[in-house]
């Protein structure tokens, strides 16, 4: 069994990579023509805590930025900073602060926010992605 | 698997140094911030374990690294590091038998891919929000090529001390 080349492998692994690399980039470019498209009616952020849904707020309607804290101090704490169109954790008790860094989120980012360790996840949609129309609004 | 004194000893020399890796990368600040990516240097050691050992001690091995180092970490990420673990012990359960010791590398870029694969698996399956999975695609990336190289380092580790240590 163990005859294949060291060129086979390096062949299956750079195939697996071109596939990946492209996935990254079609994702990227879609989330580019989605900020390229007309202004959407209110981006919606939805935050998740411990697998469940425990607010959704709607980004369109935020006029002045506003903090608020999710999750007990014991097991770990993230402040969400609301503002017009985008959302980001400001403040986190979780020790590689990779949430704080990803930064600002909105409604044409690729990744959503995710805090592993306090289990915090929040993504943005717009109301087309809810289902939504004006009509049921 | 046989275990004696002297090999359950370089077992847990073996826990030990892979924790310090642990320890030492969480402290390497990456270029980008993307939640579940990591450089995966502890690998090495389970990599070198892997073909050096045999599969029963490098799953002692790769558990005691899972459970201690989560418990310095704190938080939740256990759930996500031990999908992830088991499934890249599993992939390379069947690598071991389709690789030379000169083929390590490729050992850990799929270990990686399995790995990275379990993790997301894990988040998706925890938070049942599928939307997690875009992450995937970015974390293969990194993932691929990061452990293609500690999948070398644990190549040259296997042909520099493979030999040497007779348990």
């Amino acid at each position: 069994m163990k005859t294949k080349s060291n060129r086979f492998w390096l062949i299956i692994i750079g195939v697996f990579l071109a596939t990946f690399l492209a996935l990254c980039g079609y994702l990227i470019y879609r989330a580019q023509q989605r900020s390229a498209a007309l202004q959407v009616e209110g981006p919606v952020a939805i935050v998740y805590l411990h697998n469940q849904v425990v607010d959704v707020v709607d980004l369109g309607a935020v006029t002045e930025p506003y903090t608020k804290s999710y999750g007990k101090e014991a097991d770990g704490s993230n402040t969400v900073e609301f503002a017009p169109g985008q959302v980001r954790v400001s403040e986190a008790s979780c020790p590689d602060q990779i949430c704080v860094s990803q930064g600002w989120i909105d409604h044409t980012s690729i990744l959503p926010i995710a805090c592993l360790p306090n289990s915090l996840i929040i993504e943005v949609v717009t109301t087309e992605d809810l289902g939504l129309d004006s009509a049921t609004q | 698997m046989r275990m004696n004194t002297k090999r359950l000893v370089y077992c847990a020399l073996l826990t030990a140094i892979a924790l310090t890796i642990f320890m030492v990368e969480s402290q390497i600040p990456l270029p980008v911030a993307i939640p579940g990516m990591k450089l995966g240097l502890a690998n090495i050691v389970t990599v070198y374990a892997m073909f050096a050992l045999g599969p029963g001690n490098t799953l002692l091995i790769l558990l005691c690294r899972i459970v201690l180092s989560s418990l310095f970490a704190g938080g939740s990420t256990i759930f996500y590091s031990l999908a992830g673990g088991l499934l890249c012990y599993v992939s390379m359960l069947l690598l071991r038998k389709l690789l030379t010791v000169k083929q390590l590398w490729a050992c850990g870029a799929i270990g990686a891919i399995f790995h990275n694969i379990g993790q997301i698996g894990a988040a998706i399956a925890i938070y049942q929000v599928p939307q997690l999975i875009v992450y995937l695609p970015f974390l293969l990336v990194v993932g691929i090529i990061a452990g293609a190289f500690t999948g070398l380092a644990a190549q040259f580790l296997l042909a520099r001390i493979g030999d040497k240590i007779k348990l």
